[in-house]
């Protein structure tokens, strides 16, 4: 197949889709020939991009990473920056409805044998003490005044709760807080919601896995993380929960009103945004500050738990952050524009934070490596971690990929596979331990439901806006 | 039969109820929404609750409806079968009647994140309403 007239090659990595019509910046996708020719076979992904690029103040490009699919008016995958000096908008759908949903990865400090040998036992107390599925209840409950301590304190809540430790914060975006947070902004049903799910992992593509390292790409950087081949890895992938889910809800609704108040055109009712500089854009900041906050403290919940399953089977185990991502936000960052320093508003759907070395958020070990970057697979096959670089500062607002992308819906997944047999054929074939609470969301997600991460994660290094420092693969996968 | 349906979405779920009313066309993509969770042919009737809403419009009235259900069953724990619904001037009474979900008699479907816009449409042909959505999953 010809790569579709909408492109035009910058390089081998990045393709341009020209401005036109009401259009205000060109859209980029990056990714090798053959995966903007895959992601672009779904029209609707380049028709969302452009729609993007419509948005008052987006800057440079509305982006698609190569792990893009169709999304709720912007892609999955898409990257736009706007600059609230020049009308910029802020859209409760460009960050999604599962706020900062992300991943953590813990080191274990233990080699893939010793694991192997207590895998049953490990994957089966994980599976009881951490709490995954429709209707899953964590072990702590929150009335309305302790939900707002955890939106303002984010992790660090958790931690004085006695699920970490403070070196666990200094591995996550932001320490795990996030300033500038309002309960007051995230109504009471929101809260109400979430009164019984904290420390829980939800469903869907959300997932706790252990991990063994299976190759490193980059030695040095790999030992300043600290990890070597035939490490066992921990990775957890969920976000901000019931909590999070209304806030965006309801902000969408907000700002469906105040699209129609400042005469935002809207060139897709999902787009639905409000002026950065509007009341409801300034409370949509502090109610999604306040959500990633509860995200990074449900985190820290579920490390908490999964350290005491350890303890009970490996004690000898020492499970640390390596580092934790957000792959749903909009965050206030500095970024050079036409040689000048601007203060944007980056919003990242399915996108990873992938800052390059010497950035200032960055923890003082990573300094020289750049943001350790995770981005999960299907539980069949790989997750990769990479580290940010310059070159993503100056491409893609610092941004990069966040994981494998579904090529599969969720309807054909459930007619051409069937739960019991996916997880038997992973055990046979792979020998990968599957702990599903539904055997229906099993099916779901077969790892042929979504595309190959291994040539996803190629382009996004090829494309210079992140580099690989190791392939893990999965040895257990406990699921809602 | 079945007056609801789902349908395919790249990366989620599509929804899909049908009626002779548009109030019964939200009554069964409300059943749509709860067979994604669970099993409904296992759910009994136990229990009722009452829902009431408003909206700025006719999609926003539908986005509001199934998230309060999505809000049940996060708060209440409870799973639904069947609904009777009244709609006026985009405000909306109903009535969901079911039992507390309980993933050893129901099933473990899937946690639905949110209603989205995606796809929404709310129409009349041929004298049936057809009332669709996509589900974030």
């Amino acid at each position: 197949m010809m790569i579709k007239m909408d492109f035009e090659k910058i390089d081998n990595y990045q393709w341009k889709v020209p401005k036109e019509g009401e259009m205000r910046v060109p859209g980029i996708f990056f990714g090798s020939k053959e995966i903007v020719e895959d992601v672009s076979k779904d029209e609707k992904v380049i028709e969302q991009i452009k729609n993007v690029a419509k948005l008052p103040g987006i800057q440079k490009a509305a982006m698609a990473m190569p792990d893009a699919h169709r999304g709720y008016g912007f892609p999955i995958g898409g990257v736009a920056a706007f600059d609230s000096e020049q009308g910029g908008i802020i859209s409760a759908g460009a960050v999604g409805y599962d706020i900062s949903c992300g991943v953590r990865a813990l080191k274990t400090g233990l080699k893939k044998d010793i694991v192997r040998e207590n895998i049953e036992e490990l994957a089966e107390t994980l599976y009881n003490m951490v709490p995954a599925g429709l209707g899953s209840k964590g072990e702590i409950k929150l009335n309305i005044s302790q939900m707002d301590e955890v939106l303002i304190k984010g992790a660090e809540w958790a931690v004085e709760k006695g699920y970490g430790t403070k070196e666990d914060l200094e591995y996550i975006e932001e320490n795990g807080r996030m300033e500038n947070t309002d309960p007051k902004t995230v109504s009471k049903k929101a809260k109400e919601r979430q009164k019984k799910e904290m420390g829980t992992l939800g469903s869907g593509n959300h997932y706790l896995e252990l991990q063994k390292v299976t190759k490193i790409h980059d030695k040095g950087k790999a030992k300043i993380l600290g990890i070597e081949k035939n490490d066992v890895m921990i990775m957890i992938h969920c976000g901000s929960r019931a909590l999070g889910h209304q806030v965006a809800t309801e902000y969408t609704e907000k700002m469906k009103q105040s699209s129609r108040k400042h005469n935002i055109k809207l060139p897709d009712r999902e787009l639905a945004a409000a002026p950065i500089n509007s009341d409801t854009g300034q409370k949509y900041i502090k109610a999604m500050n306040s959500a990633i906050n509860l995200a990074a403290a449900n985190r820290q919940v579920i490390t908490g738990l999964t350290r005491r399953a350890f303890d009970q089977v490996l004690p000898e185990a020492k499970l640390k952050t390596m580092y934790e991502i957000n792959h749903n936000t909009c965050k206030k960052e500095e970024h050079m524009l036409n040689g000048e320093k601007k203060e944007l508003y980056v919003h990242r759907k399915g996108a990873t934070r992938s800052f390059g070395p010497e950035s200032k958020i960055l923890p003082k070990k990573y300094m020289k490596i750049g943001q350790p970057v995770l981005i999960g697979g299907t539980m069949g096959t790989a997750s990769y971690i990479l580290t940010g670089t310059k070159k993503a500062m100056e491409k893609s607002f610092g941004s990069t990929c966040h994981g494998a992308g579904r090529k599969m819906s969720r309807t054909k997944a459930k007619k051409e596979y069937w739960g019991q047999d996916v997880v038997k054929r992973l055990k046979n074939n792979k020998n990968i331990i599957i702990k599903a609470h539904s055997m229906s969301g099993a099916a779901e997600e077969a790892p042929g439901a979504y595309k190959d991460i291994n040539k996803v994660a190629e382009s996004v290094e090829k494309a210079g806006i992140s580099r690989r420092v190791a392939k893990v693969e999965p040895m257990a996968v406990i699921k809602g | 039969m079945n007056k609801y349906e789902l349908f395919s979405h790249p990366a989620d779920q599509g929804i899909r109820g049908y009626g002779e009313t548009k109030e019964e066309a939200f009554q069964e993509i409300a059943k749509a929404l709860q067979s994604l969770m669970a099993d409904l042919k296992k759910v009994e009737v136990k229990t009722e609750d009452e829902v009431k809403i408003k909206a700025i419009d006719e999609e926003s009235l539908l986005i509001n409806w199934l998230n309060e259900l999505l809000y049940l069953f996060d708060v209440k724990g409870n799973i639904y079968k069947e609904f009777k619904v009244n709609i006026k001037n985009n405000k909306l009474k109903a009535i969901a009647k079911g039992e507390e979900y309980n993933p050893k008699k129901h099933g473990s479907g899937d946690i639905i994140k949110a209603i989205t816009y995606n796809q929404l449409e709310i129409k009349k042909e041929n004298n049936l309403w057809i009332v669709q959505c996509v589900v974030d999953v």
